[in-house]
C-alpha cells in the first residue's frame, strides 16, 4: 500500500476547490471567451449542468473500481495498454503544473514584485509543496481544511468591500447574443477542470465510500458559485468592455478598494492568502504525479521521486512560460480546450466504454 | 536523527532566503511622487512633471520657519523628457537621486496641448504600471500641468493634498466633477461614451503688495474619443452632472417672485433622476425626468416667502434653473457631438437588437437626438427664520 491515509469528504471538496479556484482567481479566462459581452457571467451557471454531465464517466468508473485509483484501474481494464494511458496522463499532469507554476510567478513577477527572477520562487514553492506531498494526502486534506477557508474568507471580504462600487446595470442588456455561446464557454470552463483527474485518483482515500455522491456534486456546486462571484464582481465594478482589457481582471478589482479612504492597498493580504492557496494546489499536483507514476510501476513508495519531479517541472515551466502572451494564447478558449477535453472527457469515457464491454470491474450502485 | 539535523538545517537555510527580497525598497532610498504633470512639447517630445515629496526639507521647514519667514518648501517639483512618458521617467534618473516610487501618487494632470492630441496614448502608462493605482484623479490643466504644479498651495502641504481635497468637496457644488482614472478608462474604452475630465487653471491672486498664481477646480474638459475638444462651464458641468444623477448638493440661485432683482437661494438636499431611452419610428427619443427636493437657504427680499403660493412658484423657477442647466449642457454637448452622458449605453441597454445600427453613426444620432427634459422640483424646509426680518 503506498498510501494508507484517509481524507473526509469535505477535505477531499475544499483540497481540489482551492486547487482550481487559484488559477481562476488570478487569471479570469471567462471574461475573455465567448460570447464577448456583459453575458458572460451566464457561461459560469453554465457551466454546473455541463460538469454534473459530462464528469459522469469519472463517476461511473470510480462505481465500479472502488478500491483502485485512476492509474490502477486504466492497467485492470485494458490491461497492458492500460500503462501507456497512464504514462499519457503522467506526462498530461507534469505539463499542468510546468503552467501552473509559470502562471504564478508570471502573475507575482507582474503584480507585486517585478524585479525578483521567477525561477526563485519557482525552486521555492515548489521544494516546500513537494514537503507536503511528501507527507502525504491526510496532512495535505488537514492543511487545506486550514487554508481553504482563508481564502475564501478574504474573495467573499474582497467583494463585499466593492459593493458599493458595482453597478447592477452593468449586466444589461441581457442574453444580447442568445444561450449558444455560454453553452460552449461552459465546456471551456469544464475543460479547465482538470482537477477531476485528481479526483479519480484520490476517491479510494475517501474515509466513507457513500461520499462518493458528495464529492462529485459539492465540489462543481462550490466551484461555480465562487467563479460566478468572480465574474459577476468584476463586470459589475469595471463593465465588461473595460474588464476585458485587464491582464488579471479580478486582481484590478482589489486594487480599486477604498472604504472611506482608510482600508485601501489591501492586494498585499489578498497576494498573500493568494500563495496558501496556490501552495496546496501544488502540492496536490506533485502528490498525483507521484502517486500515478508508481502505482503505474508498481512501485513501493512514492516519496523518493519528489524532488526529481521537482526538477523536471522547473525547467519545463522555464519552457512553457517564456511569455504571458503565449502562455495566455495556449489557455485561451481557442486552443485549451481541445486538448484538455481529451483527458477530461474523451479518454475516460472510452475507459468507461471498455469497462463495460469487457465485463471489468462491478457496478455496485 | 542526523537526517532530522539536516532538515532543520534546511529550514533554517530557507529563512535565510525569503528574508531577503529583489524588490524591497528603503525609504530614504525613494522619491515619493504625490502628482504627475504630463505635457506635450512642441518637438513632439513628452515632458514629465513630478511633484516630489522632502520628508526631511519639510520637517526642517517648520523648525526654520520662524528665521526664515517659511520658505522651504517640503516638496520639489522637477521636470524630465523623453519620447514616450516611461523613457522621461527614466531620462529622470539622471536629475533624482532616488527611485521614483509612483504607489502614492494621487494626482494625475494632463495639459491642454497634449490632451488635444489625444490622452489614451498618455494614459496607457498609469493603466499598466503595477504600482500607480487607479483611483488616483485625473484633471486637465488649461495651460501646462508643468505650470499647476509648479504653483504652491497657501492652505495644504503640498498641491496634489490641495487638489485630492478640492475634488472630495465637489458634491458640495456640483459645479466640478470628480473623475478618477478608473472612469476615464471606463468611457475611454467605450465606443459611444466620450469622457470628460474636471480642469484646472491658475488665476492670479494678489495678496497684500504681490501677486501670487491659485490653483482653481474649474471647467469640465469634453473628450470626442480621446482628443479634447471643448470645456464646460461651472453652470453646464452641472446640467451633466443633473443627467448622470451625481448632484449631491449645491445651490440654486433663483429670482425672487415680487422683485426679479432680488435674488432667493435655494440648497440642494436630494436628487435622483431617470434617463428613459426610446425609440419613434427608428428615431431615438430620450426622456430625462429629474427630481429635487431643495431647502429654502437664502432670500435677499422682503416679502415673506414663507406662504404656499410663493413657495409653488419658487419651486416652479428652480425647475426652470435646472431645466436651463440641463438644456445648455445639451445643447453644448450636441453641437461637439461628444455623448458624454452616457445616452448611448442607455441605448444599448434597453434596445440590444436595434443598437448596433444606431451604434454605426452613433455620433450623428447623438446630435440629432431629441431629449425631454421633466423636473420635479420641491421646496421642503426654510431654516430657523419663518419670516425675514424687516423694518
Amino acid at each position: 500500500m503506498l498510501e494508507g491515509g484517509k481524507i473526509t469528504s469535505k477535505q477531499m471538496i475544499l483540497l481540489l476547490f482551492t486547487s482550481r479556484m487559484i488559477t481562476w482567481i488570478a487569471f479570469l479566462f471567462v471574461i475573455f471567451a465567448p460570447p464577448g459581452n456583459q453575458d458572460v457571467w451566464i457561461d459560469c451557471l453554465m457551466a454546473l449542468p455541463l460538469q454534473l454531465l459530462l464528469a459522469l464517466p469519472f463517476y461511473f468508473l470510480a462505481k465500479r473500481f472502488d478500491k483502485q485509483s485512476f492509474f490502477e484501474y486504466t492497467t485492470a481494464i485494458l490491461g497492458k495498454p492500460g500503462k501507456g494511458i497512464g504514462i499519457l496522463y503522467i506526462l498530461f499532469l507534469i505539463h499542468m503544473s510546468a503552467l501552473s507554476i509559470a502562471q504564478f510567478s508570471i502573475f507575482l513577477t507582474t503584480v507585486l514584485m517585478d524585479i525578483t527572477p521567477p525561477l526563485f520562487f519557482k525552486i521555492t514553492l515548489l521544494i516546500l509543496s513537494a514537503f507536503a506531498a511528501y507527507k502525504g494526502i491526510e496532512s495535505l486534506g488537514r492543511f487545506t481544511e486550514l487554508v481553504a477557508p482563508i481564502g475564501m474568507i478574504v474573495v467573499l471580504g474582497v467583494v463585499l468591500a466593492l459593493v458599493k462600487d458595482m453597478d447592477p446595470k452593468e449586466f444589461l442588456p441581457f442574453l444580447e447574443s442568445g444561450l449558444f455561446p455560454s453553452f460552449f464557454t461552459g465546456l471551456y470552463i469544464f475543460s479547465t477542470n482538470i482537477e477531476l483527474i485528481m479526483m479519480a485518483v484520490l476517491l479510494p482515500f475517501l474515509n466513507h465510500r457513500g461520499k462518493l455522491n458528495t464529492v462529485y456534486i459539492g465540489f462543481p456546486i462550490l466551484l461555480v458559485v465562487f467563479l460566478f462571484t468572480l465574474t459577476a464582481t468584476v463586470i459589475a465594478l469595471f463593465g465588461y468592455d473595460l474588464a476585458k482589457t485587464m491582464t488579471f481582471p479580478f486582481y484590478s478589482a482589489i486594487r480599486t478598494i477604498s472604504l472611506g479612504n482608510i482600508i485601501e492597498r489591501v492586494e498585499s493580504i489578498f497576494v498573500a492568502a493568494w500563495l496558501l492557496g496556490l501552495y496546496v494546489k501544488m502540492a496536490l499536483y506533485l502528490y498525483v504525479t507521484v502517486l500515478g507514476i508508481s502505482q503505474i510501476f508498481r512501485l513501493k513508495v512514492y516519496r523518493p521521486l519528489l524532488l526529481p519531479l521537482v526538477s523536471l517541472i522547473v525547467p519545463v515551466s522555464t519552457l512553457l512560460g517564456k511569455n504571458i502572451v503565449e502562455m495566455n494564447e495556449f489557455t485561451s478558449f481557442e486552443i485549451y480546450p481541445w486538448y484538455a477535453l481529451n483527458f477530461i472527457f474523451i479518454i475516460p469515457f472510452f475507459l468507461l466504454l471498455t469497462a463495460i464491454v469487457r465485463r471489468k470491474g462491478e457496478y455496485r450502485p | 536523527m542526523k537526517y532530522r539535523s539536516i532538515l532543520y538545517l534546511l529550514c533554517l537555510m530557507m529563512a535565510l532566503m525569503v528574508s531577503g527580497c529583489w524588490n524591497y525598497s528603503e525609504l530614504k532610498e525613494l522619491s515619493i511622487s504625490y502628482a504627475l504633470g504630463i505635457d506635450q512639447l512642441d518637438d513632439g517630445q513628452i515632458q514629465l512633471t513630478l511633484l516630489i515629496s522632502l520628508p526631511m526639507a519639510g520637517k526642517s521647514s517648520s523648525q526654520k520657519s520662524n528665521s526664515n519667514g517659511g520658505e522651504e518648501k517640503g516638496y520639489w517639483v522637477t521636470t524630465m523628457t523623453g519620447r514616450t512618458l516611461f523613457e522621461a521617467l527614466s531620462n529622470g534618473r539622471d536629475q533624482v537621486s532616488r527611485k521614483t516610487f509612483l504607489a502614492q501618487n494621487k494626482v494625475i494632470i494632463i495639459g491642454e496641448e497634449a490632451a488635444k492630441n489625444g490622452i489614451s496614448p498618455l494614459l496607457d502608462l498609469a493603466y499598466r504600471r503595477h504600482d500607480v493605482r487607479e483611483l488616483n484623479d485625473v484633471f486637465i490643466a488649461k495651460g501646462k500641468a508643468q505650470d499647476i504644479l509648479e504653483a504652491k498651495s497657501e492652505q495644504e502641504e503640498n498641491l496634489a493634498k490641495a487638489l485630492e481635497n478640492l475634488v472630495e468637496a465637489t458634491g458640495s457644488t456640483s459645479k466640478a466633477t470628480k473623475t478618477t482614472l478608473l472612469d476615464v478608462m471606463k468611457s475611454l474604452v467605450s465606443k459611444t461614451n466620450d469622457p470628460f475630465i474636471s480642469g484646472l487653471e491658475l488665476v492670479d491672486h494678489s495678496a497684500g503688495k504681490e501677486t501670487k498664481k491659485l490653483v482653481k477646480l474649474s471647467d469640465t474638459a469634453l473628450f470626442k474619443d480621446d482628443r479634447l475638444v471643448g470645456w464646460f462651464n461651472p453652470k453646464e458641468t452641472r446640467g451633466l452632472l443633473w443627467i448622470l444623477g451625481e448632484v449631491k448638493s449645491g445651490i440654486i440661485v433663483v429670482d425672487a417672485p415680487d422683485d426679479e432683482s432680488k435674488k432667493v437661494a435655494i440648497e440642494i438636499m436630494k436628487a435622483s433622476r431617470k434617463v428613459k431611452p426610446e425609440l419613434m419610428d427608428g428615431k431615438p427619443v430620450m426622456t430625462v425626468s429629474v427630481e429635487e427636493v431643495g431647502n429654502l437657504g437664502e432670500q435677499m427680499t422682503s416679502i415673506n416667502m414663507a406662504t404656499p403660493e410663493n413657495f409653488k412658484e419658487l419651486e416652479n423657477r428652480q425647475a426652470n434653473v435646472i431645466k436651463e442647466e440641463i438644456q445648455a449642457a445639451l445643447d453644448k454637448a450636441q453641437a461637439l457631438g461628444v455623448d458624454v452622458f452616457k445616452f448611448g449605453q442607455e441605448y444599448h441597454r434597453k434596445f440590444p437588437k436595434e443598437f448596433p445600427a444606431l451604434e454605426e453613426n452613433w455620433e450623428e444620432e447623438f446630435k440629432n437626438l431629441t431629449v425631454n427634459i421633466e423636473v420635479k422640483t420641491k421646496l421642503n424646509a426654510l431654516g430657523l427664520a419663518a419670516e425675514p426680518v424687516k423694518d
